[in-house]
């Protein structure tokens, strides 16, 4: 026996932003009862990838609308829109948020809970959908000590904010063939109560590691505070965060916010520049999962050059200060060629 | 302009630890404001607990609009919206500033009232025009300022705002004062929810998850090749390295 619809909502701020592959698959790894439910439909809401490559990674849903808007920087007359829009559309009687950090996500599903006349339930670290149709949800009440299930009737319809589980592997990547129907809208701003005055943007030092999509890090071999001076100036030009090894940190040099590894932060950007880091596993730990690792090492026997894609045998210090030099003199080459 | 502040109510909090932590910098931001731009200062408290010594405190601060809305069961946020709503029904130029937590109050109450939310605010002002300024965090370390008009719900990132202060003369002061409090005990419809000890949410294995997403959809599933770890390896002058950096940058999409 099945029991409609289920909508799974994500969202996504800008072509860099892939958090909703992650929400998705971790989604899809879930034991949550799909088997009772007629349709699952994937709702993402903002700067919406091309379909190709949402239909590359949709991980057993069986549809999905992409509802292409502005950034939510404010909750207000647009969302409302886009509710609208998705009106046209058979309603879900089981409305999951995949929320991660980003309590914009949680707000959302305030609203669109509020907009539908549903149950809201909040923090669920698990829900099952019952063969009988009702709903069981699992909240914690204080994480590592007690949970409360409650069980929502079958006729009633229900708003899950669903936390994302904390795993350190990333969600397997799984291609899927044919037969997903996919459905893009385009809702238009109509937040007209917020004015954007300006924007600022941020330095190598304030860009959060785990938000970054490069990284320049470096460690004992860039043998001092200055050479991390050398490294800001690299990641300016690059749009990068600053990272650091546990020795660089410890020696002062730069602070703990920018370690990265075992005891600091584990990222996933889309590059990783290592100066004068050895590659101790800890440091491993925490920066092999980058999509594209480059490192400089005046050792052709560093561990680190194990995990790397372009290994450059050299004096750290040198190449960052040259690269800049030349990644800037590429810049004011390609600003003349657009004049 | 009113301003009014929601303040989460913990049963099991020592107040002293609550005063000095982030969670009472809404209520020092409410307060700062309304000494700068004027207006009325509103605090309103809900929770489980009964009598809450953080309210006494706001009384000992010098607000006198206060507000403790009690509820049976703190699961169930509808309730507590349905009861918050009157208080702010007509009250257009009021801004509510609550702490961006897990809570989701603030959030249906926004929804209800109709007004604006907006997230990640990292400091409060008001202009000229009697329009607020707001300075939000966005993603990637970048942050934005902007202008809205009231209502409005903020949601305060409150690493970036001080907790409030009392002296220990005000906190004493407040335990004897008499204090005058709205209160409100809001009805819950009881629902059926079980507790019981923590357990870990189940994650399938490989193996099951793919079999479940081929039964849905009858659809061929592939793991892609992992890339090749091999390193491509550069050795010789600065100069020639700075060249195959470059080179393999552009290579791969990434300047
Ligand atoms: C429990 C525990 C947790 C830990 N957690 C972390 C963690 O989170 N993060 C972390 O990083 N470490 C961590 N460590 C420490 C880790 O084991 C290493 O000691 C540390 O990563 C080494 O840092 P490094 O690579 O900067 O220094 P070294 O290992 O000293 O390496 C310096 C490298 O720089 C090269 N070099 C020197 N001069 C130059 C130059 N002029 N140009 C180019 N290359 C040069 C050298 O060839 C060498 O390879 C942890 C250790 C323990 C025990």
């Amino acid at each position: 026996m099945n029991h409609g619809r289920l909508w799974a909502f994500t969202l996504v701020d800008d072509a860099a932003d892939r958090r909703w592959e992650n929400a998705v698959g971790r989604f899809a790894e879930t034991e949550w009862g799909a088997k009772f439910i007629d349709e699952v439909t994937l709702i993402m809401i903002g700067a919406v990838p091309p379909q190709e490559r949402v239909s590359s990674v949709l991980y057993g849903m069986g549809s999905a609308i992409l509802v292409k808007t502005a950034p939510f920087d404010a909750i207000g007359d647009t969302i409302q829109a886009v509710f609208r829009a998705l009106a046209d559309y058979p309603l879900p009687s089981v409305s999951v948020f995949l929320v991660d950090d980003d309590w914009r996500v949680a707000m959302l599903g305030a609203f669109w809970s509020t907009w539908l006349k549903a149950c809201v339930a909040a923090n669920v670290s698990s829900f099952r959908v019952m063969p009988d149709g009702s709903i069981q949800v699992v909240q914690d009440v204080e994480v590592g000590v007690t949970q409360a299930v409650t069980t929502y009737r079958p006729d009633e319809k229900v708003t899950i904010l669903w936390d994302i589980p904390h795993v350190s592997t990333p969600p397997r990547v799984r291609r899927q063939g044919d037969g997903l129907r996919l459905d893009a809208i385009t809702v238009p701003d109509v937040n007209r109560e917020v004015e954007v005055i300006r924007l600022i943007e941020p330095t190598p030092q304030e860009l959060p590691l785990e938000d970054a999509e490069r990284v320049v890090a470096g460690g004992r071999g860039i043998e001092g505070p200055d050479g991390f001076a050398i490294l800001e100036e690299l990641a300016t030009c690059l749009r990068a965060g600053l990272g650091a090894s546990r020795v660089a940190v410890d020696q002062g040099w730069i602070s703990y916010a920018h370690q990265v590894g075992q005891s600091g932060k584990r990222i996933h950007a889309r590059l990783y520049m290592a100066f004068g880091i050895s590659g101790a596993p800890q440091h491993l730990d925490g920066m092999k999962d980058c999509e594209t690792i480059v490192a400089i090492n005046r050792d052709p026997k560093a561990p680190i050059f194990d995990v790397a894609h372009l290994a450059v045998v050299a004096d750290a210090r040198e190449v960052a200060r040259q690269l800049t030099l030349a990644l800037r003199a590429r810049e004011s080459e390609e600003h003349v060629m657009t004049v | 302009m009113n301003w009014s502040v929601l303040l989460p109510l913990g049963a099991s909090e020592d107040p002293l630890a609550w005063m000095e932590s982030s969670a009472s910098s809404p209520l020092a931001l409410g307060r700062s404001l309304m000494r700068r731009y004027g207006g009325s200062l509103q605090v309103v408290g809900y929770g489980k607990e009964e009598s809450p010594v953080i309210l006494q405190w706001v009384w000992a601060s010098g607000i006198r609009d206060v507000w403790h809305l009690t509820t049976a069961d703190l699961m169930a946020p509808e309730p507590m919206v349905e009861a918050l709503l009157p208080i702010y029904q007509n009250r257009d130029s009021t801004v509510i500033l609550a702490a961006s937590s897990r809570d989701v109050v603030p959030g249906l109450l926004a929804a209800s009232l109709g007004w604006t939310l907006v997230p990640e605010v990292r400091a409060v002002s008001v202009g000229v025009d009697e329009r607020v300024m707001v300075r939000q965090g966005r993603r990637g370390g970048w942050q934005a300022d902007l202008r809205l008009g009231p209502p409005l719900v903020l949601l305060l990132d409150c690493r970036f705002f001080e907790p409030l202060y009392l002296t220990v003369r005000q906190r004493q002061q407040a335990l004897v004062e008499k204090v005058v409090i709205n209160r409100r005990m809001v009805r819950v419809e009881a629902r059926e929810r079980v507790m019981r000890p923590y357990r870990r949410l189940a994650v399938k294995g490989a193996s099951s998850s793919a079999r479940d997403a081929r039964t849905r959809l009858g659809a061929l599933l592939q793991t892609p090749s992992e890339p090749s770890k091999r390193a491509k390896r550069v050795e010789g002058t600065t100069d020639e390295a700075v060249r195959a950096i470059l080179e393999f940058l552009v290579q791969q999409g990434l300047i």
